[in-house]
């Protein structure tokens, strides 16, 4: 098989894993910050 | 502000480090294509180790001050230890397949780090398991420093037993990586470095929100 085929698939799981919980977090803290917003 | 700055570094590590391990570092000798994926692997395991020395630091801290300000980043750097070593595995094993032929090896250093893995796994969730709130913190804080123990198992494993992965190439002995291969992973090791650093800030800030409410 193309080295690149692995090489793409390993910085797909990067991209997945890291990018996924970057963007978990700050939807999160979005979520957090505007209902401390409207409590305030 | 500190913030924004940390974000706007990390992201400009992380593009410089991609460009580096996939456009200006030249395949390897033996390994070829496939030490691109090196850049990955190994930055991502310094990221766990780093990640794992936090949740054990501020665990203990925990145990001894019972302030919350310091299980919000024990909790931040268990899930990032998590996500730390389960890259490494993963991309270990994209790897392996077609380096050494095998997806997974009974190997000490592959062992002691899915170990690392399932520990800070079972750190996460050991938080949830008590109704009582004070006590689901401790038990997690317990786990995380106990876990950390494995650290030291996983990083000299190559050294204190008979392996099938490489010893490491940068030691005290000295450099035993080319300089054109040195470079993209020296930029990548920071670029993980700084993105474990901007994810703590951010999640144990996220855990001072949800508290608070």
């Amino acid at each position: 098989m193309n080295p690149w085929v692995w090489v793409v698939a390993a910085y797909a799981c990067a991209a997945l894993v890291l990018g996924g919980y970057a963007l978990w977090v700050r939807r999160r803290l979005r979520e957090a910050e505007a209902s401390q917003e409207v409590e305030g | 502000m500190l913030r924004a700055f940390l974000g706007g570094a990390t992201a400009g590590l992380v593009l410089l480090g991609l460009a580096l391990a996939l456009w200006w570092s030249p395949p390897d000798a033996y390994q070829g294509q496939y030490v691109r994926i090196m850049y990955v692997h190994v930055p991502s395991a310094l990221a766990a180790y780093v990640a794992a020395a936090v949740t054990c630091a501020s665990g203990a801290l925990y145990l001894w001050r019972r302030q919350l300000r310091y299980d919000h980043v024990a909790q931040a750097g268990a899930e990032l230890t998590v996500l730390f070593s389960g890259l490494t595995l993963l991309s270990g094993m994209l790897w392996g397949r077609p380096v050494w032929g095998v997806w997974w090896a009974w190997d000490a250093r592959l062992v002691t780090t899915a170990v690392l893995f399932l520990l800070y796994v079972g750190c996460v969730l050991v938080r949830g398991l008590s109704d009582d709130p004070e006590r689901g913190r401790s038990l997690a804080s317990v786990v995380g420093v106990v876990g950390f123990l494995d650290v030291p198992l996983v990083h000299y494993s190559v050294v204190w037993f008979r392996t099938l992965h490489q010893p490491p190439s940068i030691g005290p002995s000295g450099v035993t990586i080319a300089p054109a291969l040195l470079v993209p992973l020296l930029v990548n090791s920071l670029a993980y470095l700084a993105l474990v650093g901007y994810l703590l800030v951010e999640r144990a800030r996220l855990a001072r929100l949800e508290a608070a409410q």
